[in-house]
């Protein structure tokens, strides 16, 4: 499904250059929960962004089922994002002037979906979430946990090809970090491949692999036997 | 936004309006729509009968006027004896000789009386005095003026050698300096007073069908063998190239007002937009992460500086032709030299309207792509 290629990143602050990613190389299978650990500053958001599109000036090769798609210009990146990619930001990221329901619909309206049919959409998609008696809510209504189940319905509403997770339990206390992974764990075994950044090792572990990435290489790819569901105290 | 509509609108139109306004009492109060006076080198009109008569034959003609003019000097407390340092009581002035009645049709003169009466066509030696010849409605530092005169004053008019007395009937205020600037007297007593060819005139002034163009008339009237020592002129030829001058530069001076109320505008609605991106710059970014494409960005910007110039040019049009126009038409402005009218035509303000359009979506699309330009991820994160 995804195959990266000597990924390497390096900011420049005035006269300084850190290399943050310094070849990285690894693929995901189709239907696959990868989860990124490593500390703080290692590099596994930035590989995340990369991945994903998002950062716009990347060094290396990404392809998607075959397509390379680090060649896309700015345009078509934005509409590859808009049809084949799911993100969840560890800071939920929805739109404070629109409602729940309104904010996991805009991306399937932008596609050119019909009003009615988004809508519709969305609502089963924050019915998957557990958030359908909040579909009126503003963001500023919601707690954390809550808003995090919209940005996660906001990413699956559309079928996309993968989902990119960053730290989406970061902000959450554990019972809600617990129901968030849960539904990630749900969501894969209905298929969906997800690629998860996050420094929770409990987390990590109830996915199929966990790649560490240490002073931007990678020091570690291994496969989880036997992943679970957590179980979360009520 | 609406300041800046009635600031591009109303302040050219206020400075077109004050030439307008003194234009458009120039027209009604003194030349009417055609006006005929004699060729430089001549002193009158001659065969000045035959010219009404052809005036009359035209269809689209209302009324006419002639008008005989002399030089005189007219002096008030002639039968006081001076001590060695005064002055005379005296002005030198224009006397109009006129049909009162044909006058009144073609400028309305009767209008403007401010004390006494108007001329009828029996008075003989009666007159109407221009406002601007008596020092109590001059200032100050007006020059040749005539003091203490009321109505019934008696005064001497002197043409040429020849003085007769004369009694002021009523007296005339009115904005246009041709007019207040003379006296008026009947033209049949006139004619009595000293040996003037009847068939001769100085003006004559026409009033046309207002459907007509005056040019029409003139090239009528060029074009009927009329005597070669009148100049027939529309009433646009008749104010000189000093009015259209000083029209042209009022129009200009306005344009240069409007573009800086533009280019303020511009300013402000680029501010507005700039901030309203800027502080929303980690959205644009979320917007652009989920896919939402630049462009589709740029026109909600763009929609905004619309908005907000439509909502502001819709209450500056409704201000201006609900409230302003219908004020200033029935109270104009009170200048020294004209009634100001607010000038404002539809192809003009069309005109600006288009101009603010155009400079609100150029000021809402640039601050737009400042920021749709800014890396997502940067965006995104606040970096």
């Amino acid at each position: 499904m995804l195959n990266a290629k000597n990924i390497t990143k390096t900011f420049i602050t005035g006269e300084v250059e850190q290399k943050v990613l310094k070849g990285i190389d690894f693929s995901v299978e189709g239907g696959e929960f990868v989860s990124i650990m490593g500390r703080s500053g290692a590099g596994k958001s930035t590989l995340l962004y990369i991945l994903s599109l998002l950062d716009e000036t990347p060094s290396g090769q990404v392809f998607i089922k075959n397509e390379e798609i680090t060649l896309l210009s700015g345009d078509e990146a934005v509409s590859y994002r808009l049809n084949n990619f799911g993100f969840v930001f560890q800071e939920y990221a929805l739109l404070p002037e629109l409602n729940a329901l309104e904010n996991v619909a805009l991306p399937l309206l932008m596609r050119g979906q019909k009003r009615k049919s988004a809508y519709e959409i969305a609502k089963k998609a924050l019915e998957q979430v557990g958030l359908e008696n909040k579909l009126e809510n503003f963001s500023s209504q919601l707690s954390g946990g809550e808003q995090q189940r919209v940005s996660i319905a906001r990413a699956v509403a559309h079928n996309p090809k993968i989902i990119f997770a960053d730290e989406p339990t970061a902000n959450l206390d554990t019972q809600r970090a617990c129901e968030i992974m849960n539904i990630f764990i749900d969501l894969n075994k209905k298929g969906q491949t997800i690629v998860m950044v996050t420094h929770e090792l409990e987390y990590a572990k109830a996915t199929h692999r966990i790649i560490e990435l240490r002073d931007g290489l990678t020091v570690n790819d291994r496969r989880i036997l036997d992943p679970k569901m957590l179980l979360c105290k009520l | 936004m609406m300041v800046t509509f009635l600031n591009l609108v109303v302040i050219s139109g206020i400075l077109i309006g004050l030439i307008a306004g003194s234009s458009n009492d120039f027209r009604s109060h003194y030349s009417g729509d055609v006006f005929i006076k004699p060729k430089t080198e001549y002193k009158v009109i001659r065969d000045a009968d035959k010219i009404v008569g052809i005036a009359k034959g035209l269809p689209e003609v209302v009324d006419i006027s002639t008008r005989y003019l002399l030089p005189v000097s007219l002096e008030n407390d002639y039968k006081k004896e001076l001590s060695e340092n005064k002055s005379k009581n005296i002005s030198s002035t224009i006397l109009a000789g006129i049909t009162p009645a044909d006058e009144d049709k073609v400028t309305g003169l009767s209008s403007f009386l401010v004390e006494g009466d108007f001329l009828s066509e029996d008075d003989t030696d009666k007159i109407l005095v221009g406002s601007s010849l008596l020092s109590q409605y001059s200032d100050a530092l007006s020059q040749n003026t005539i003091k203490n005169v009321k109505i019934g004053s008696k005064l001497r008019m002197t043409i040429g050698d020849n003085f007769h007395d004369v009694i002021v009937k009523g007296i005339i205020k009115i904005k246009v300096g041709d007019v207040s600037q003379r006296i008026f007297m009947n033209k049949k007593h006139m004619l009595n007073l000293i040996q003037l060819n009847k068939n001769d005139a100085s003006e004559i002034a026409i009033t046309i069908d207002p459907k007509t163009e005056s040019a029409y008339i003139k090239e009528s009237l060029q074009n009927s063998n009329i005597d070669k020592s009148a100049l027939v002129q529309t009433w646009e030829e008749a104010q000189g190239k000093f009015f259209k001058d000083l029209s042209s530069t009022f129009t200009i001076l306005g344009n240069v007002i409007g573009t800086i109320g533009l280019v303020v505008a511009s300013i402000t609605i680029f501010i507005v937009i700039f901030i309203n991106a800027i502080s929303r710059k980690k959205f644009i970014g979320i917007l652009k992460g989920i896919g939402v494409s630049g462009s589709t960005i740029r026109y909600s910007y763009l929609f905004q500086s619309i908005f907000y110039a439509t909502i502001g040019s819709l209450l500056g049009l409704m201000l201006l032709y609900g409230i302003l126009v219908p004020y200033f038409d029935k109270n104009p402005i009170d200048f020294p030299f004209s009634d100001g009218i607010l000038a404002v035509t539809a192809a003009g303000t069309t005109w600006r309207l288009g101009l603010l359009f155009l400079a609100t979506l150029i000021a809402g699309f640039l601050p737009a792509q400042i920021v749709i330009r800014r890396n997502t991820l940067d965006s995104i994160l606040g970096r």
